[in-house]
């Protein structure tokens, strides 16, 4: 299935396709920089998730894995030199995908399985991962 | 590390087989680019797999092999173990490794 259906914003707003579909990593791994493993707090334990966060599926405990990275709460979606932002995304509530800021202002996402794209923040907004509802940031530096 | 709830079967019978197929790609039609561990096991197709019991088993374990997907929720569902010892954290091509060692371990051939 077209990415466009999932993401019927992805057609006004364009996006570039940057890697092949894997299920080694997912959305919050890959903002975490992290390409060999997939990450998520489920409550059946199978997947990884930073020890020192909370294993919950909760915008707070998501803020707790970045944390557990350098990150802090509260930035904005503009582009700063120097920092490296990371936003969260939900749906009634519920953690649904995180995005990372590139140099150039424009984001990157591992769409679950499927393939990793650069994206606006708006055009991932939507029925599947509802909208952005955290930013995070930390020097760039420190990556 | 605890071991399988009954003796493996040798071998899957081919109408089981034919059914897991068939959930498998409605599964992958079902997830959606969802990144949710979670999401990814609740999908209808998933849970009917899961209910599938301990029969599914060698066909998991098979997929798990072939066609690496995120299997391990339905594997400790229907197994009533992991592999992956306490304290751990494995990456995922490692949790993939110690699946289909215990699985060799414990007779299941697929």
């Amino acid at each position: 299935m077209a990415l466009e259906q999932y993401f019927p914003n992805l057609a006004t707003t364009g996006y570039t396709t940057t890697s092949a579909a894997t299920f080694v990593y997912n959305c919050i791994a890959w903002a975490a920089g992290v390409t060999d493993d997939w990450w998520w707090p489920d409550p059946m334990g199978v997947s990884t998730w930073p020890a020192s966060a909370t294993r919950a599926e909760t915008i707070t405990a998501f803020e707790e894995a970045f944390q557990s990275l350098g990150y802090t709460p509260g930035a904005d979606d503009r582009l700063e030199p120097g920092f490296e932002k990371v936003a969260l995304y939900a749906l009634g509530g519920m953690p649904k995908h995180a995005a990372r800021q590139l140099p150039n202002g424009l984001w990157t996402s591992k769409l679950g399985e499927l393939e990793d794209i650069e994206h606006t923040l708006e055009a991932l907004n939507g029925a599947w991962y509802g909208a952005v509802v955290s930013i995070l940031k930390r020097p760039r530096s420190s990556a | 590390m605890s071991s399988a709830m009954q003796p493996p079967p040798a071998t899957p019978n081919a109408q089981l087989d034919a059914l897991f197929q068939a959930l498998v790609h409605r599964w992958k039609e079902e997830r959606g680019p969802s990144s949710s561990t979670t999401e990814l096991a609740m999908c209808p197709s998933y849970q009917r797999i899961i209910g599938l019991g301990p029969a599914v088993v060698p066909l998991l374990l098979r997929e798990l092999e072939r066609a690496p997907d995120h299997w391990f929720w339905a594997l400790k569902a229907t197994t009533g173990t992991d592999p992956v010892p306490p304290g751990s954290h494995p990456k995922i091509q490692e949790k993939i490794r110690l699946w289909l060692e215990w699985g060799r371990q414990q007779g299941y051939q697929w």
